[in-house]
């Protein structure tokens, strides 16, 4: 269970939301560029400060929590892999932070790259992966952590998949997650078949709040 | 074909498939030829000179080159130390006075190394804000070798900032984020990150400033000497020679010192001429080394194929970086 109240402020711009998601729930954020978005997923992961507001993950406050210590994982608009690793060392980075052994790091690494459908480039580096194969690492990578809150910015608009196939590849991904979702989208259409609550942003604010028909 | 075509427009050619859309006019070949023969041949003059003298290396070469890699070493470690941080500052730093502030981290890069001399007598001669106050409170002068250290340094830093900046500018900030976001502390990213990603521009930077240092001289020698003979006039005697590069040696600055500065031939790259006289120039006064131009021979070659080694592995990566 997820609750935030996300403020962030600077000169020109606010962002004010309010966003609640049960685990297993998928949120997703839409609207055009430069409407705090983005903005909205990097202070969940505390990235960016927040100017007031809170964020509770079980209950638990997190606002004061740096961001590496907060159980939630981001996959930004652009994979950021590690270039001088591995696609398993990328994978394996996180739970070696989190106080995993080497082997122990490089076992669930593999595991996680299994889910993700890349178990045959363990030992390829990210300069070699096609783009879609870098955001699966990437997704990879950030589901390794075991987070309790999943956020996603733009995950549709990468790769040359077409839009069905798309969907269901990450629907794929992410029906084993078991905590919450926060994923962003341009075209609230986009979100439809994912999510199961859409909210609709404008300059920093909620315009409306959709809830998609089933999948 | 052995010959490539130059082909305007781009800075490399990977593929061989454009060969002949545009190729560079003759009216822009011939000075860019000319150009390039006109550092070229001295180079390999230089080359030639040092394979004949390489016998005949005088005396006491060996104690003035080890000197010149001590002090040299340990101006890079100071360097290293001063030159990182402000690097990170000019790449990752968004304040006000920042082109002012590389501006004069600079500035060294173009003034007459005799001029950057003076400049550092007016802080470590007896006079200088350095130089007056362990004088008078502890009874100690700076001695030459710490000159040297500081006058090698004082030319090398804009060399290691300029690479380092660069190298801090390609390696994209966003991943020590990411690390972080991952659970990393920041010495876990800075460690597992940041340095994997930066080291081999760092060590290029490194390998720079420390060349640099290596081969400074007028700096050295204006330094060296205005300490040894403070009641010698500097500037009006080191100027003149160090003003012009590569052309006479600075050593004119030291009345009746030890270095014979006409004994240089200046048809052996002057920039080598110089580097022997910085290793004379070094030496602390009373150990007078018979200079002869033989040093400069067997000096200037090496040195060249340092830097040669150096700037090929930097592939200009330090002058326009990406």
């Amino acid at each position: 269970m997820m609750d935030a109240h996300l403020v962030a402020e600077w000169p020109g711009f606010r962002l004010d939301v309010r966003i609640a998601a049960r685990d297993g729930e998928v949120v997703a954020l839409a609207g055009g560029e430069g409407v705090g978005k983005t903005t909205a997923l990097r202070v969940l992961a505390g990235l960016q400060p927040s100017c007031g507001g809170y964020l509770t993950l079980d209950g638990v406050p997190m606002n004061a929590w740096p961001a590496g210590r907060r159980p939630v994982a981001m996959v930004a608009g652009e994979p950021l892999l590690f270039p001088h690793l591995t696609v398993l060392e990328n994978v394996a980075f996180g739970p070696r932070c989190h106080g995993a052994s080497r082997a122990a790091a490089r076992h669930s690494a593999a595991i996680w790259l299994e889910q993700v459908g890349l178990s045959g480039r363990h030992h390829a580096r990210p300069r070699d992966l096609t783009p879609g194969e870098s955001h699966r690492v990437a997704l990879a990578r950030a589901l390794a952590v075991r987070p309790r809150l999943l956020l996603l910015d733009e995950p549709l608009t990468t790769g040359t998949l077409p839009r069905p196939r798309a969907h269901s590849l990450l629907r794929h991904h992410l029906a084993a997650f078991p905590g919450a979702c926060v994923l962003t989208v341009t075209d609230p259409a986009d979100a439809a078949p994912l999510s199961t609550r859409i909210l609709i942003l404008h300059d920093g604010v909620p315009l409306r709040e959709m809830i998609p028909p089933g999948p | 074909m052995g010959i490539s075509v130059p082909v305007w427009g781009r800075r490399r050619v990977r593929r061989r498939m454009p060969a002949w859309p545009c190729p560079a006019p003759l009216r822009v070949l011939v000075p860019a030829a000319a150009g390039l023969l006109s550092v070229a041949l001295p180079l390999g003059g230089l080359l030639l000179a040092g394979l004949a003298a390489w016998d005949a290396a005088p005396d006491g070469m060996g104690a003035a080159v080890r000197l010149s890699l001590l002090t040299s070493s340990i101006a890079t470690l100071g360097c290293l130390a001063t030159g990182v941080p402000l690097a990170w500052m000019l790449a990752r730093g968004d304040f006000r006075g920042r082109a002012a502030v590389r501006t004069l981290v600079l500035a060294p890069l173009v003034l007459p190394p005799a001029a950057a001399g003076v400049a550092l007598l007016t802080v470590l001669g007896p006079g200088g804000v350095l130089g007056r106050w362990p004088s008078t409170v502890l009874g100690v002068t700076i001695s030459p070798t710490a000159a040297m250290v500081t006058a090698q340094a004082f030319t090398a830093l804009p060399f290691l900032v300029l690479c380092a900046e660069g190298t801090f500018r390609a390696a994209d900030p966003r991943l020590a984020e990411t690390a972080q976001a991952l659970g990393a502390t920041r010495g876990t990213a800075l460690r597992r990150v940041t340095l994997p990603l930066t080291a081999p521009g760092l060590a290029a930077a490194t390998a720079l400033c420390w060349l640099r240092s290596l081969g400074e001289a007028a700096a050295v020698t204006t330094v060296t000497q205005g300490l040894a003979h403070p009641a010698a006039p500097v500037p009006g005697g080191a100027l003149p020679g160090g003003a012009v590069p590569g052309g006479a040696v600075p050593g004119g600055a030291v009345p009746g010192g030890a270095v014979p500065g006409g004994a240089v031939p200046g048809g052996h790259a002057g920039s080598a001429a110089v580097t022997s006289d910085g290793l004379l120039g070094a030496v602390p006064p009373g150990s007078v080394l018979a200079v002869t131009p033989g040093v400069v021979l067997v000096l200037g070659p090496v040195l060249l194929v340092l830097t040669a080694v150096v700037l090929w592995g930097l592939r200009g990566r330090w002058v326009c970086p990406s």
